[in-house]
This record gives structure tokens, C-alpha cells and sequence, in this order.
């Protein structure tokens, strides 16, 4: 969608024009539910996540503020936001709990499916570590698949402050991921 | 000379067109330390699980904002810029209270009305509880001041909304107006507005005002109930009866409505047996727990599941 056409979608929206929210909503849905469920990997969890996001949006767009920057960047903001807090109130209890009871399984009898979800699990355990920044820059970049100038609009930055935000992110994740698998690869 | 981070990008580039492997760039560049490490985190973070939505799930959700849009308040038409509006501001307060001594009605600017309606929603509220609003349309019959210092506008089905003092400042609110009101219940099961908004497009025509109606006469098992338990019994799809005779069990509508949402969505339990627990002592958030009902299933009640929009009393 054209940045112009979005202006007036948003501005529509504002007045209470539900088809043109629909409009943004159609255009949006997609990436944003993308984005969300490679982060918790659980469909009814990513739909519900994805639903709050744009209620979420629909709450906030009477005071959004159109600063250049796509509406995208925003409904990223607010899908980050989203996904911590899933993670906060899930983390004492079931999550934990699943990447145990996988640790166990992997001693009695490998299973690579198992493996493969250990792994995601850890990366996505991982990235909650990073700074706001960092996690949005690794999305946006290598999840997402957006390339550094539009990552830099999305995230309000420059180019260059990109490339060296991806860096630092990156080796942060490198060195989180090699401490959370030691325990399996000693194994 | 190309430091560690334009390395990394330039490597990262390379793999992706395909033009290097991980193994190639790490040995062209040994002096970046990690560097092996570091892409192979970057191919961890491509593997992540690509989910798209399937196509009934997307109506799903755009059925439910939907929904949200119509019950959502609608903030005044901001009719000239901030620093005018600041400026004339006393002026304007001055003005306001002169009209309202005068005409004994409150005035306020007129909203935009909402697209369509529906005529319930429910919200998440804290510790597992939850609140269902609901979305009212119809013309006023009468508004009278009462006893908390707002205003109970009646509308021409006789159905009683206390609109607060903070919002009876702005709405200039008449017998013959055609209004929508998102609603919920009180304590006291009055249906207290959280937002207003006056049809400008409507023409209705006054109405033989009705006599006052307190705040308290809703509460009681009568015939002033009825209204109430007509907008209620269509938003759940039963009969006016069925919903007075909870409400003359000692429930409260807000108790009424809760029960009915949650029955539709848990699957489990009957509306009488929930309000069976409810009158047992049982919480709203244990019911929702024992329900079996996920807070975000309930931000979807009414979407599609047992409420037909626009569907209210006929006026």
C-alpha cells in the first residue's frame, strides 16, 4: 500500500470509517500475524496475539501520529509488545515446563522434530533477552525478511545505525544461544 | 580497511545471494572473532516457524474488530484547531453555563455517528473477570436530571441510561433525538453510558415525554425492568421472560448478560448452572478458569456467536 493512500485510510479510520480500517487490517494482517507466530509458534496463541494487536491499534488510532514512518512500524511496536507480555505470563508456568519436559526426552530417545522445537523454542527464548531494539532488528531483518533501508524506516533509524544495531544484535544471540544449548550439546 | 560490521553485512549479503557460504566468508575474513557464530544465529532466526493465517481465521478476526469499531466511543469532530478552541475557551464556558441555566438541557457539540451497530461486546477487566457492554439505538423519549447530578435519558422503549455529568457537559440531549449508547451495568443494574453519540442523519420526531425515572426503580422485579431484559433477550437470542426471570431470581442484568456470554463460550455449563455457582459465592474469574474460556475467547464472544447485529427491540 502507497503511503498516500494509507494517510487517507488512517484518516478515515480515525472518523470511524470501519471499511477503511478493513482496508488497512487486509493489508496488514498478514505480516503482522507472520511476525507473531514465528515468535511463539503456537496458532491459536499467534491469532489471538494478532487480533489484540489490531484492537490494539483500533484503541490507539485516534491519537497516532502519522511521523513519517509507515503505520507497519507501529503495528510492530505493538505486536513486540504483545508477545513480551504472552511471554511474561506464560513464562512461570507452561513454557518452561515444555522445554524440560522436551530436555528429558532428548535423554531417553532423540527425535529430530523434538530437537527442531527444542531449537526453536531456545532461539525464540533467546531473543527475549535482547534489548527492544536488538529483538525488533533481528524480526524485521532476518524473520521478516526486510532489507536494511526498510528495516531503517521501520525502526526510525539510519541505515548505518542498523547495520551496527544488527551486528550487536546478532553477537548478543550468538552468545545467549551457545549458553542455552551448552546443556543439551554436553549431552 | 572494512570493520567487523561491515564484514557481517557484506557476509550476510553473500550467503543470501548465494555467492558465498558460511565457511568461505569465515575463512576470507579470520580476523572477525565470532563471525561463525554469528551467521549461523542469523540462519537459527531464519528457521523460526513461518505460520500465514488461514483465510477463515482472518474473517474471524476482522469480524471481531469490527465489532470492537462499533462499540468503541467516538470522540467529538474537532470543529476548529486547539490554539482557537484554547483561546475561546472561557468565552465558551461562560456560554455553556448560561444555556444550561436557561434551557435546563446540556449542550454539547454532535458526534459523528457510528457506522453500524451491534448490540453487545465484551471486554477482559482484571483478575479473570470481564464486563459486557452494551450497544443501544433508539430515540429519547425523555431526559430528566437525577439524583447522582447526570441526566436519565429514557429511550422510546422505555429503557433507562444514566449519563454522567462529565459527559451530559458536552451532548445538548432531547426528546426526538435518535442516539446510540454503548452501556454497561452498574451495581445497581442501570445501565450507565460510557459513550454517546446523537444521529445527526435521523429525523425523528419528539415523543410524549415520560414521567421521570429514578435511579433506583430498575432495580426492582418490575415492569420498569423490561426494557432492560427486551435489549438483553435480544442480544442473547431468548425471550424477554427467560431474562426477567433471572433477574427476578435477585441477579443483575451486568450478572445476567455475563452468564449468558460465558455459557455461549464455554460449551460447558448452562446459564443456570453458572449463575448456580455465582449465587454459591463463586467469582467471575474462577467461573471463567472452571469455564474452561481463555480471557482472549471472551474478547471474541458476541463476534459472530450468537449475537446478530443491529438486532434490538424494534422502536
Amino acid at each position: 500500500m502507497d503511503r498516500k493512500r494509507e494517510r487517507l485510510l488512517i484518516q478515515a479510520a480515525k472518523r470511524g470509517d470501519s471499511q477503511a480500517f478493513s482496508e488497512i487490517y487486509n493489508a496488514y494482517v498478514d505480516r503482522i500475524y507472520h511476525y507473531v507466530y514465528a515468535r511463539v509458534s503456537v496458532k491459536h496463541v499467534a491469532e489471538d496475539l494478532t487480533g489484540d494487536v489490531f484492537v490494539r491499534v483500533l484503541e490507539g488510532l485516534s491519537g497516532y501520529e502519522d511521523r513519517n514512518t509507515p503505520i507497519l512500524a507501529w503495528m510492530y511496536r505493538i505486536a513486540h509488545a504483545r508477545v513480551v507480555d504472552y511471554y511474561r505470563l506464560s513464562r512461570k508456568s507452561e513454557n518452561h515446563e515444555d522445554i524440560d519436559a522436551i530436555q528429558v526426552r532428548v535423554d531417553d530417545n532423540v527425535d529430530e522434530s523434538l530437537i527442531s522445537a527444542y531449537e526453536t523454542q531456545t532461539v525464540q527464548e533467546a531473543i527475549l533477552e535482547l534489548s527492544p531494539d536488538q529483538q525488533q532488528v533481528i524480526m524485521l531483518r532476518f524473520v521478516e525478511g526486510h532489507n536494511l533501508e526498510e528495516t531503517a524506516a521501520l525502526l526510525g533509524k539510519k541505515v548505518q545505525a542498523i547495520k551496527s544495531l544488527q551486528y550487536r544484535a546478532v553477537q548478543t544471540l550468538s552468545k545467549l544461544l551457545q549458553t542455552l544449548q551448552q546443556p543439551i550439546d554436553e549431552e | 580497511m572494512l570493520d567487523a560490521i561491515e564484514i557481517f553485512e557484506r557476509c550476510l549479503q553473500a550467503i543470501e545471494a548465494g555467492t558465498a557460504t558460511i565457511e568461505e566468508c569465515v575463512a576470507r575474513y579470520p580476523q572477525v572473532q565470532g563471525l561463525e557464530q554469528m551467521l549461523r544465529t542469523v540462519q537459527s532466526a531464519n528457521l523460526l516457524p513461518q505460520g500465514a493465517l488461514s483465510p477463515a481465521s482472518r474473517r474471524t478476526l476482522e469480524r471481531r474488530l469490527i465489532a470492537q469499531i462499533n462499540t468503541m466511543p467516538v470522540k467529538p469532530v474537532r470543529r476548529f484547531p486547539l490554539t482557537l478552541l484554547a483561546a475561546s475557551g472561557a468565552v465558551a464556558a461562560v456560554v455553556l453555563i448560561i444555556v444550561v441555566a436557561t434551557t435546563n438541557r446540556v449542550a454539547i457539540p454532535q458526534v459523528v455517528a457510528l457506522p453500524t451497530l451491534t448490540p453487545a461486546a465484551v471486554t477482559a477487566a482484571p483478575a479473570g473477570d470481564f464486563a459486557v457492554a452494551m450497544t443501544l439505538s433508539g430515540t429519547i423519549q425523555s431526559v430528566q436530571k437525577n439524583d447522582a447530578g447526570g441526566l436519565t435519558v429514557v429511550l422510546d422503549d422505555g429503557t433507562p441510561i444514566l449519563v454522567a455529568s462529565s459527559q451530559s457537559a458536552d451532548p445538548a440531549l432531547a426528546p426526538g433525538q435518535a442516539i446510540t449508547v454503548t452501556a454497561n451495568f452498574d451495581e445497581n443494574n442501570q445501565l450507565v453510558a460510557s459513550s454517546l453519540v446523537v444521529d445527526t442523519s435521523a429525523t425523528a420526531q419528539p415523543t410524549a415525554a415520560s414521567p421521570a425515572v429514578s435511579t433506583t426503580q430498575a432495580t426492582s422485579c418490575l415492569k420498569s425492568s423490561q426494557p432492560v431484559a427486551a435489549r438483553l433477550a435480544a442480544s442473547f437470542d431468548v425471550t424477554s421472560d427467560e431474562i426477567l426471570r433471572w433477574f427476578c431470581q435477585g441477579f443483575g442484568f451486568g450478572e445476567i448478560a455475563k452468564a449468558y456470554v460465558l455459557a455461549q463460550q464455554s460449551g460447558k455449563y448452562s446459564v443456570a448452572q453458572i449463575l448456580a455457582m455465582r449465587k454459591s459465592g463463586e467469582g467471575w474469574g474462577q467461573l471463567v478458569k472452571k469455564a474452561g474460556v481463555s480471557p482472549s475467547a471472551l474478547a471474541h464472544a458476541l463476534n459472530g456467536n450468537g449475537s446478530k447485529p443491529g438486532n434490538g427491540p424494534k422502536k
